[in-house]
């Protein structure tokens, strides 16, 4: 069973040279469902929520932590797949293209 | 956080990078140990500037901080077509690589969703092997495109978008620009980096498989492999397997069709290093301003067109070019670069070819001693060639195939276009291969442009032209009557009154309006 587990360099407080991308305040509560569901490729994992994307790494065996990414990083056979299905919508594929808010 | 190791590679005033590793904050909490022990900083230079230098909450901060590794894995997995691929996954009017990739993203609404699936893959696939925020892996990375440009390297950059940036964290390099640099320039501080982080991390870590296949493939780079190199630069599609197999059959059709000595007018090249080649074969540089899509009988014709202008070892007398490359201008428009140059080479030939009421270009191209022909290409979008080298005569051909070329002003501009390409965009090893189309590097075209509108309007003959008209210029009839005086097209003509101020902007549209309407009619 996979686990969730956040990583500080993706969360706030913001310390200066020490963080990354913040996963957004609403999602936080979601981040262990959206791994649930999420779909492996390579050693990574991507889900999908309200339009945007999120990429989840492996920190140990079966922990995970995640973060937001753009849809130009997810990788295309996921993008594909997930339109076709209507899980996510060629507007929010466009509008989150380089992952602006 | 505590500095392990620290290096800088390469001059700040040219091109460096400097990289620290320190100890993770968060004590690895969260992060797999290989990732954990690359956590550090680094720093991207280019010509004094550095481009990593950002402000977190108004606190400045001179490095990018995050796991380095897989950035270090990144440079190694795309180090060939980093430094050798040039041609963007679009066609596309933009002058640099970060223009095109952001100008360029996403194909309009009016594609189905099966083209516009197609156009996102390729625009990614080119992405991920050129942006440095490709191997950002969660990080806050500045928005920045390497390519290779012709026989140079383009570092190009913008203000960037990356997913989960607060607003507080702001790059210094806020506006739009782009350096090019010499590919040895940029490989040697690049790799040494590579080199000296990698073997670092074998110390660090020395179980790491990860870290040991980096070693490995880093200390790879360094093994000539021109073959490889060649393919990126031809560029004979928009993946990698379709650069590999569009470079294996111009390989083919090369060796099974030409003699040895010719094989060699297509695929010399020199100033090779380990690390990077420096100066292109006439076929990758011809190849790699055309279409990927290029069909075997395009690739014929050009090859062809290539040996046909070998020079006869019987007769090694210089063509009267006397030209001198001349390399683009970042900071100058490249319309100003083709007027001046325009107007130096009539200089340079005393205005002999200003004494009458037209500018001869095959009479000025006879005299410089190249080469015309006329060749039939499938890709009509081709306008015309330039070709000339230490081991070829200078020529030019016009593409029958081509619209603009249905006409004797549209061939006369295309000729005037391709002398440009001819004299001054020579490459290392004064080598030059170029086809004029939508592929061909924008910003040198729109250069070569402006150099016909000049060679062919200078603006003695023009302004001799406007006086002795008896109608106003500013109106159809008017600039039809100076379009024919010099032979040019009626839309090029146009454009040069307006560009030389003898037709304000109103009038211009005024006029082109009248014109479109009369066509329509």
């Amino acid at each position: 069973m996979m686990e969730y587990k956040s990583n500080p360099k993706h969360s706030e407080p913001w310390q200066p040279g020490r963080r990354g991308s913040l996963c957004p305040r609403e999602v936080r509560p979601l981040a262990a469902q959206l791994l649930q569901g999420s779909v492996l490729d390579g050693s990574k994992r991507y889900a999908t929520h309200d339009g945007k994307a999120y990429c989840a790494q492996e920190s140990h065996d079966d922990v995970w932590h995640g973060y937001p990414v753009a849809w130009k990083e997810v990788p295309r056979q996921i993008v594909r797949s997930w339109r076709k299905d209507k899980v996510v919508s060629r507007r929010d594929v466009k509008l989150y293209w380089h992952g602006g808010d | 956080m505590a500095t392990r190791w620290e290096r800088l590679a390469g001059d700040t005033d040219r091109f460096a990078v400097r990289m620290a590793f320190l100890n993770d904050p968060d004590g690895g909490e969260a992060a797999n140990s290989d990732q954990s022990i690359s956590w550090g900083g680094f720093q991207l230079w280019v010509r004094g500037v550095n481009l990593c230098a950002h402000l977190e909450q108004s606190e400045r901060v001179d490095h990018v901080y995050w796991y380095l590794l897989p950035l270090l894995e990144w440079f190694a997995q795309n180090w060939d077509p980093l430094l050798h691929e040039e041609r963007l996954p679009c066609r596309s009017q933009e002058d640099t690589g970060w223009r095109a990739l952001r100008n360029d993203p996403i194909p309009p609404f009016a594609m189905n969703e099966s083209q516009e699936d197609d156009r996102e893959a390729e625009w990614q696939q080119w992405w991920s092997r050129h942006a440095l925020c490709a191997a950002r892996e969660g990080g806050l990375f500045p928005d920045v495109v390497f390519r290779r440009l012709r026989d140079a390297i383009e570092v190009s950059w913008g203000p960037g978008q990356v997913a989960g940036a607060p607003a507080h964290v702001v790059f210094d390099v806020s506006q739009p620009s782009s350096e090019t640099l010499s590919p040895r320039a940029v490989a040697e501080p690049l790799h040494e980096i590579l080199l000296g982080a990698s073997e670092y991390l074998s110390v660090a870590a020395p179980d790491s498989a990860r870290i040991l296949q980096l070693s490995q493939s880093i200390r790879r780079l360094s093994k000539p492999r021109n073959h490889e190199r060649h393919m990126w630069l031809a560029g004979l599609g928009v993946g990698a397997r379709a650069v590999r197999s569009g470079w294996r059959r111009v390989r083919d059709y090369i060796s099974r069709s030409q003699p040895m000595e010719q094989q060699a007018a297509l695929l010399a090249h020199e100033g090779d290093r380990n690390l990077v080649v420096e100066g292109s074969c006439h076929a990758a540089l011809m190849f790699g301003s055309s279409s990927p899509q290029i069909t075997n009988e395009d690739v014929v014709t050009l090859c062809n067109l290539i040996v046909g202008l070998t020079r006869d070892h019987s007769s090694e007398e210089a063509a009267a070019t006397g030209d001198h490359p001349e390399p683009m201008v970042t900071t100058l428009a490249p319309w100003s670069q083709g007027y001046d140059l325009a107007g130096r080479l009539h200089d340079r030939l005393d205005g002999r070819f200003l004494t009458g009421r037209y500018v001869d270009v095959d009479d000025l191209l006879d005299e410089l001693g190249i080469e015309v022909k006329e060749v039939q290409l499938t890709d009509s979008s081709i306008r015309g060639v330039a070709i000339a080298g230490p081991r070829h005569r200078p020529g030019i051909a016009w593409n029958e195939g081509n619209p603009f070329n249905a006409t004797p002003q549209g061939r006369r501009f295309t000729l005037a276009h391709e002398l440009c390409h001819v004299l001054y965009d020579r490459e290392v090893g004064r080598r030059l291969a170029i086809a004029s189309g939508p592929w061909a590097p924008a910003a040198i075209e729109r250069r070569a442009n402006a150099f016909a509108a000049m060679l062919l309007m200078p603006e003695r003959l023009v302004r001799e032209g406007v006086a002795g008209m008896n109608r106003p210029l500013a109106t159809e009839e008017g600039v039809d009557s100076i379009a024919r005086q010099l032979q040019t097209g009626f839309e090029a003509t146009l454009r040069h009154l307006s560009n030389l101020s003898l037709i304000d902007d109103i009038d211009r549209q005024r006029i082109q309006a009248q014109r479109r309407e009369a066509l329509e009619v």
